[in-house]
């Protein structure tokens, strides 16, 4: 592979995790949400 | 907000700073009349990171502003919800206004040979950090929420009279490192593929970005309000 590959990739590879647990804290914090309406009821 | 407003958001904050990344990188070409001509790519993201840390100062000024008139007008809801959107700004603000250090002292050595050099513009991000993290500090001090509320509120609308003073005013009347960087961006003297990636991509994805983030972490507060008080 050629270094230029991997200066876009390496950045968009971090982007992609950053990503991904946001993606994941979004749905922990839905999850949480219901929950917290659950014990409101 | 409708489900779609998110859905297009989080879309965008995904892909755009991909697109970033990808016009820094390889769309653009080195900035002639550079020391180290690769080294202004990183502009791409620092600029970005300094307007939304601007933008932070503002959300959070307009959120303090609501709930010390909430408090007011006596509405618990609407104080305790506006508190939290001021404190997720101030806290986005603080990560943003590094982040602008941290690539700001990386550009900063490449062209100017050293990371720091007390430049105006360098010393105004660096008290700009220190009110977000007062702010936070004093947020932690007080233990009643309320209390804690009203002062951080007043601190809030306080602190953005001093912090847009250091971001748009003293870097333009004093001599500055940065005074062709400021005309550049603001005076439109940017090379087009950098303007093409910093309006169409760089600054809108790391809006979306943003928003995201403040949902995020002031639905996270409403439930620590829900669980810890």
């Amino acid at each position: 592979m050629s270094g230029g590959f991997w200066v876009v990739a390496v950045p968009v590879l971090v982007w992609v995790g950053v990503l991904a647990y946001l993606i994941m804290l979004d749905r922990k914090v839905s999850v949480l949400e219901t929950r917290a309406e659950v014990d409101d009821r | 907000m409708p489900r779609l407003f998110w859905i297009a958001i989080k879309t965008l904050a995904a892909v755009l700073p991909i697109l970033t990344a990808w016009g820094a990188l390889a769309y653009v070409k080195p900035a002639e009349g550079f020391l180290f001509p690769d080294g202004a790519r990183i502009v791409l993201f620092h600029v970005p990171c300094a307007w939304i840390a601007c933008l932070a100062y503002l959300v959070a000024a307009v959120y303090a502003i609501t709930a010390l008139r909430c408090m007011h007008s006596g509405a618990a809801e609407g104080w305790m919800h506006a508190d939290r959107g001021c404190a997720a700004a101030m806290e986005l603000g603080l990560l943003f206004s590094a982040l602008t250090t941290v690539t700001g002292s990386i550009f900063s050595r490449l062209q100017w040979g050293a990371f720091w050099s007390w430049d105006p513009r360098q010393t105004s991000i660096l008290v700009i950090m220190f009110l977000f993290a007062a702010y936070l500090v004093l947020r932690g001090a007080v233990a009643d929420r309320q209390t804690k509320a009203r002062l951080s509120s007043g601190y809030a609308i306080l602190a953005v009279v001093p912090g847009l003073f250091l971001i748009w005013v003293l870097p333009r009347i004093v001599p500055t490192l940065h005074g062709g960087a400021n005309q550049a961006v603001i005076g439109g003297g940017l090379d087009a593929q950098y303007r093409l990636v910093l309006y169409c991509f760089g600054l809108p994805g790391f809006v979306c970005v943003y928003v995201w983030l403040q949902h995020l972490r002031m639905r996270l507060m409403k439930l620590e309000d829900a669980y810890f008080l």
